[in-house]
């Protein structure tokens, strides 16, 4: 039950008035996982691939600087009210199905209270319920399916106490897969539901 | 009784408080989850104050004064923040996965920007286009080399 990360990139934009120059920096997400970013305009390019790096720009048409590496203080400095104001980033989960059904695997039972947890822990949360099934059957059963095991999902975190309006249901059926297989090919890892809270 | 009624009064508040908080409308791109001081949106022509738990829509104008700030997160996951004295546009979003349609553009007009990708920016790097008055930034995939041995 790993919550699955979709957030690779955190990337800091700035045009400071006073100051003639746009400023990119790359910077690490809450996972401390570093994207890369190309920064270009009519004069050039630069790649940036490595946390607190920075390129500015003084035209459209002039090349962008080399990347240079910014202190924290720097950052600090020039963020922090932005930085302050950032929501929390949304948390994923995945609950995995008994083949052909909407009962959940008894550890996945266990991680729902996880979610209401964190649910009741974040500043106007919201849940996010997507179903997906493996390739079992056809893809208009599967869709009905998926829609079932997303619906269910919703149930039991509505009457664990979320709020009915800050959850939205959606079925991927069998479109979605996280093991590729061929059809008619039973997978646990693919009959799952995934709830992001945002 | 009267502990009751005032019981049932506060839990009728509390409901109503947070059902007002967790509605958000279908055409909403995303949630307004911070407000600090003075920030606006610029709408249709118009101009309304930004309050945590409200919608933001596409082509929506982000405005924060000189002292205040605001977080927004959208449907994808995309996290967005001001700092004071900024703006930024919402030219466009889209996110429908199953329909592979997928695009997000920004453009960061004045002032200060945080931007933590979403799923959009997962799907379909090449679909985001983030941009300042004097660039345009990309975001790039993880790529990698593969040297095999003989």
């Amino acid at each position: 039950m790993e919550p699955i990360s979709f957030f690779l990139f955190w990337l800091v934009g700035s045009l400071l008035l006073g100051v003639p120059e746009d400023t990119i920096v790359l910077v690490e997400d809450a996972d401390g996982k570093v994207g890369s970013i190309v920064v270009a305009n009519d004069g050039g390019a630069q790649v940036i691939s490595t946390a607190n790096t920075a390129v500015t720009l003084s035209s459209r048409s002039s090349e962008p600087s080399a990347p240079r590496q910014l202190s924290r203080e720097e950052v600090s400095s020039l963020f922090q009210r932005a930085l302050d104001a950032a929501p929390q980033a949304p948390q994923s989960f995945m609950l995995y199905f008994e083949t052909g059904t909407s009962t959940l695997t008894a550890e996945s039972r266990s991680s729902l209270e996880q979610i209401v947890a964190t649910f009741n822990n974040r500043t106007l949360a919201r849940a996010n319920i997507i179903g997906h099934t493996d390739t079992v059957g056809d893809a208009a059963g599967n869709y009905r399916l998926a829609l079932r095991r997303a619906t269910a999902i919703k149930q039991m975190l509505v009457d664990a106490g979320l709020k009915e309006d800050a959850v939205d249901t959606r079925s991927h059926g069998e479109t979605d897969l996280i093991v590729k297989t061929g059809d008619n090919t039973p997978e646990p890892s693919n009959r799952r539901v995934e709830v992001t809270l945002w | 009784m009267r502990f009751l009624i005032s019981f049932l009064a506060i839990l009728l508040l509390l409901a109503a408080h947070g059902g007002a908080r967790a509605e958000l409308p279908q055409d909403a791109i995303g949630q307004i989850k911070s407000v600090d001081l003075g920030a606006s949106i610029r709408r249709n022509g118009g101009s309304t104050d930004a309050e945590a738990g409200g919608p933001v829509y596409e082509g929506d104008v982000i405005v924060t004064d000189l002292t205040g700030s605001i977080g927004i997160t959208l449907k994808d996951g995309t996290v967005l923040s001001l700092g004071s004295d900024s703006e930024m546009e919402l030219d466009r979003f889209i996110f429908e996965p199953q329909e592979k349609k997928l695009g997000f553009a920004a453009k960061f007009l004045s002032g200060t920007a945080t931007y933590l990708s979403g799923r959009i920016a997962k799907l379909a790097p090449e679909q985001v286009n983030l941009s300042t008055r004097f660039s345009t930034i990309g975001i790039r995939g993880t790529r990698v080399l593969i040297k095999v041995a003989k």
